[in-house]
């Protein structure tokens, strides 16, 4: 009984193989792999801030 | 002497890479200080403390890359700026990048067996991938602050709808299925499950729990606004119904900051549904009556992790410290100038500086503090600051990565001569400062050479001896340094509180 609870609440979140995917801070991925979890990154810069003519033109555009 | 201040117009850096950037920075020869940072306003105002907010810093925007430094007549600028080129272009990381994406949908589409998506981006734009991931059908883990209150009620309703877990915006710690994520200490798995809205209270719970005796079977953040008005527990609820379906489960605890009457209501009757022993804290805030729930109540983390610990069927085998601990703190208190008789607590964890508030209140001392609303200044008298807030935190790292804010407030309560004791947190676990007692030594010793031996310093170490910076070490090096360490936050309040009162009566 006990190992058939382990074995559920093994896998109850985080799926059988326990990846994750992580968007942000790096030290998050290094301390995720640290634990023996597969980590895929996510890269991201944020949007650049257009010129105010441009974003205007584009709001009528779209 | 000089000063540099550059802008750089629409360039971004994590947090972390500008914090180990300038670190790095400040070690090289000619070079005085150097702060590389975004332009947003607590970080202008850090800019400002040290003299570094001139020239093109003064106009930063939050999406503006700063650099600021302070140079030896033996660097000039342009060498300086070259320098800092190179270094910028070498690669931050070591690894390889095998799998690396620049989109969440093409990741989420090609690894179908990650379940969850851990999102940690500058809080105005987590919304949108994290509704991805839910619209994907993965529960997501979300860091970041500074999301609004409206997006956070949408993604949590479509996560309950989808029958996920919507940890926060603003959940510093989850551990899932003995995964740490975001500040997680390295606890043993057990039988006790939390759901909490207060990060540094579900590490402090599950660390005591762990030194206690007990094990942790599921910690399920929420997010700090979870169990307030308008959020009202949406997802504690969904948090508590999924503890009650884990049947490694036995124990719930749940914890929250000033938790509605509406969340109370509604997670303790999805506890009772449950029907597994509960035990609450709900930190501080105005508590219902909980004898139709059958619900325990504490009012401090050890006795929420001792209760549970014992509701678990084990035995609490962690002591109280012994009052001859205090001996030396309280030797040291009486060589102090009278001037000196006030309390600062210098924080990391919001719900640690929450929870030493209620216990130093209820020992009758009268505080300001910033848990509500931010202070101007420093008003007189005791004083808690939760460093860890709002305030403190855009475009920077949190104070359990970055000791930085801490150092220059630790210097500023020893410079303040009506400051007695210092109460301070030092939090262990992945993803923390890897020597946390290191950084506050150094502070101490700066401090110390400045303003002579100044306040009496208590601590309480949050982490457990399997966390990656070794609880025992940590503590050790703290007591060397004249730093005297209790059992729990808690305790370590409980002290504060009764040397303040010793330092009343010395003073008459």
């Amino acid at each position: 009984m006990a190992d058939e609870a382990h074995s559920l609440s093994g896998a109850l979140l985080l799926g059988e193989k326990k990846v994750v995917v992580n968007m942000g801070v790096e030290v998050f991925e290094d301390s995720l792999r640290r634990q023996g979890i597969e980590v895929v990154v996510v890269r991201w810069q944020p949007p650049r801030e257009l010129p105010q003519d441009v974003a205007r033109l584009l709001d009528r555009l779209l | 002497m000089m000063k540099v201040a550059h802008l750089r117009r629409n360039e971004y850096l994590d947090s972390l890479v500008l914090m180990n950037l300038s670190n790095d920075v400040s070690g090289w020869a000619g070079v005085r200080q150097a702060v590389i940072v975004m332009g947003t306003d607590s970080n202008r105002r850090i800019l400002d403390q040290v003299g570094l907010l001139t020239g093109e810093a003064l106009h930063g925007t939050p999406r503006d890359l700063i650099i600021a430094a302070e140079l030896e007549s033996s660097l000039a600028e342009a060498e300086f700026m070259a320098r800092l080129e190179e270094r910028m272009k070498s690669p931050a990381r070591n690894e390889p990048e095998a799998a690396a994406y620049y989109q969440l949908e093409a990741a989420l589409d090609a690894r179908p067996e990650a379940r969850l998506v851990s999102i940690s981006l500058p809080g105005e734009f987590a919304t949108a991938p994290a509704r991805a991931a839910l619209e994907r059908g993965r529960h997501v883990f979300c860091f970041s602050q500074h999301v609004s209150l409206e997006d956070e009620i949408a993604l949590k309703t479509l996560a309950v709808e989808r029958g996920l877990l919507m940890m926060g915006p603003d959940c510093g710690t989850a551990i899932l299925d003995g995964c740490g994520l975001g500040f997680a200490n390295q606890v043993r798995r057990g039988t006790i499950g939390l759901v909490s809205a207060s990060g540094s209270g579900l590490q402090e719970v599950t660390t005591l729990v762990h030194r206690g005796g007990g094990g942790i079977s599921q910690a399920i953040g929420v997010g700090g606004r979870d169990m307030r008005d308008p959020v009202n527990g949406l997802m504690a609820e969904a948090g508590v119904r999924r503890l009650n379906q884990d049947p490694r489960t036995r124990v719930i605890v749940i914890l929250a900051k000033s938790a509605s009457p509406t969340a109370q209501r509604r997670v303790l009757e999805a506890a009772r549904a449950g029907g597994k022993p509960t035990v609450v804290d709900f930190i501080s805030g105005e508590v219902g009556d909980l004898r139709p729930y059958g619900a325990d109540s504490e009012d401090t983390f050890e006795g929420c992790a001792s209760t549970a610990v014992r509701l678990a069927g084990l035995e609490w085998a962690l002591g109280n410290e012994g009052e001859d601990r205090y001996v030396t703190a309280r030797q040291w208190l009486r060589r102090l100038a009278c001037s000196r008789w006030a309390v600062r607590g210098l924080f990391a964890g919001g719900s640690l500086c929450g929870e030493a508030a209620h216990v130093l209140s209820r020992h009758g001392l009268r505080l300001s503090t910033n848990l509500e609303h931010p202070v101007e200044g420093r008003p007189p008298g005791h004083l808690l600051l939760d460093l860890g807030a709002e305030e403190y935190t855009q475009g920077r790292p949190h104070p359990f990565i970055d000791p930085r804010l801490r150092t220059l407030e630790i210097e500023q309560a020893f410079a303040d001569e009506t400051v007695a004791i210092v109460l301070l947190d030092v939090v262990l676990g992945w993803g923390c400062h890897t020597d946390p007692a290191g950084a506050v030594i150094a502070a101490l010793q700066r401090s110390r050479a400045a303003h002579g031996q100044g306040p009496v310093v208590v601590a309480s170490l949050c982490g457990t001896e399997e966390d990656p910076q070794d609880f025992d070490r940590q503590r050790l090096s703290l007591e060397r340094a004249g730093v005297t360490v209790a059992a729990s936050n808690a305790a370590a309040a409980r002290v504060v509180a009764e040397l303040a009162t010793d330092v009343k009566v010395n003073n008459g």
